[in-house]
């Protein structure tokens, strides 16, 4: 309580005071000091003896009987929650029930994971086909077609390009819904292919089926190169 | 230390037992200590008793996982007190979401029949005349609530109040006025 030095108190102070003093709960120096200042406030006096008659009837209620009655077993609950938790803490059964979750978690997080990189490969490779394709189309293939290079540049040209591609899916999947994208990819690459080197087959496994080039192209190869393949079918041993 | 009848009074002695060896003695006597304050602060947040029951369990043991953290910079009530009202709370807040959810009787509402059909009369009188109370209670702003209790039924000084709640002894006179005149009012109706 603070320290009141006046012999009279202000109506605030006066007012703070009231409860306490209405409960007795004011130090006997308060005490006087508050009954020497409530005559002076009329309004606050009749404060004082209303809150008196009320707070009587609840002063009358045993509240502490009341709180008693439901906290008389507390500490051995408490207690026994307390025993509960010590002894179930290392159980197997809590060790099961923590580290089942902990593993699905960890595998399911691999799995996701995994699956994240393998995409971001798998894109990058593509993006990266992309890119080099177009890079090395106009330079290159240009190159070859305008300039008549020789077969060996040709090769090298278009290997250069089956090694950014992985292979000839790759380059469907990425524009499988642009079939004429396809269709110049193919044309493109199988006929300067063809028409420049001595040994397509080497490379064209690399773009598209060799049975359909044959197919397509079977009219077009000049008669010394069939007879070139023959040649070679002839020295191959098959394994039929 | 050694003998069972010896009485542990103060905070220290029983923090300092309980930190050193567990014992179950000084779990009692910290317990016995502040349930009537933590459960009845309990029961003003939860307005039941089985809920605030629940809470000042579950107070006492995170009391209890904690008290050797307990530096003694704050009054042991004061920490009692912020660790009820956190745990009120959320006990509240799971009991909202659980009501959202279910609308069968809950195991409070099972277990209060008997309980009070166990009381004798005049304590049902007693109780129902609490309950009202606590009611009205209910009715005024939580801090006013708050500072009312504290200072009518757990007897704390304005000072412990004014740490508890972060209020100034100022506000808290003003506050505790307004309270009391409020439940008058009320009562007098």
């Amino acid at each position: 309580m603070e320290n009141y030095e006046q012999t009279t108190l202000t109506y605030k102070q006066v007012q703070e005071m009231l409860c306490d003093y209405v409960f007795e709960k004011l130090e006997e120096n308060e005490k006087v000091l508050f009954e020497a200042s409530i005559s002076l406030y009329p309004e606050l006096q009749q404060e004082v003896e209303n809150t008196r008659s009320v707070f009587g009837k609840i002063k009358s209620i045993h509240f502490d009987n009341i709180i008693d009655t439901h906290t008389r077993n507390l500490s051995v609950k408490i207690q026994n929650r307390l025993m509960k938790k010590r002894t179930t803490a290392f159980s197997p059964w809590n060790i099961i029930r923590i580290t089942v979750p902990v593993f699905g978690l960890l595998i399911a997080a691999y799995l996701l994971v995994n699956k994240i990189a393998t995409q971001e490969i798998q894109l990058k490779s593509n993006l990266s086909a992309v890119e080099e394709l177009t890079k090395v189309k106009p330079v290159e293939v240009a190159k070859i077609m305008d300039n008549n290079i020789s077969a060996e540049h040709a090769i090298q040209a278009v290997n250069t390009i089956r090694i950014s591609i992985p292979n000839v899916r790759d380059i469907n999947d990425l524009v499988k819904n642009d079939k004429e994208m396809v269709k110049a990819v193919d044309d493109e690459y199988a006929d300067f292919i063809l028409g420049c080197t001595d040994n397509p087959m080497d490379i064209l496994p690399a773009f598209v089926s060799p049975n359909q080039i044959l197919k397509d192209e079977i009219g077009n190869i000049d008669e010394n190169d069939i007879k070139l393949i023959l040649e070679e079918l002839e020295n191959e041993d098959f394994d039929v | 230390m050694s003998s069972l009848t010896l009485v542990l009074d103060s905070d220290r002695e029983i923090i300092q037992e309980y930190t050193a060896t567990g014992s179950d003695r000084a779990a009692t006597a910290f317990v016995r200590k502040y349930q009537k304050f933590v459960f009845s602060t309990a029961l003003r947040y939860l307005q039941s008793y089985d809920d605030a029951d629940d809470a000042a369990q579950e107070v006492f043991i995170k009391a209890f996982k904690n008290l050797n953290k307990f530096r003694g910079d704050s009054n042991v009530k004061t920490w009692l007190y912020r660790i009820t009202v956190n745990i009120c709370t959320n006990f509240a807040r799971k009991r909202k979401l659980l009501s959202i959810f279910s609308h069968n009787k809950t195991d409070e509402e099972i277990f209060e029949i008997p309980a009070t059909e166990l009381l004798q009369d005049k304590q049902v009188e007693s109780r129902e005349f609490e309950e009202n109370f606590l009611k009205l209670l209910k009715l005024l702003p939580t801090k006013q609530r708050e500072i009312f209790s504290l200072r009518y039924f757990d007897n704390l000084s304005y000072e412990e109040i004014s740490n508890m709640l972060g209020t100034s002894v100022g506000g808290l006179k003003a506050n505790y006025f307004q309270a009391v005149q409020k439940i008058a009012r009320h009562l007098k109706n």
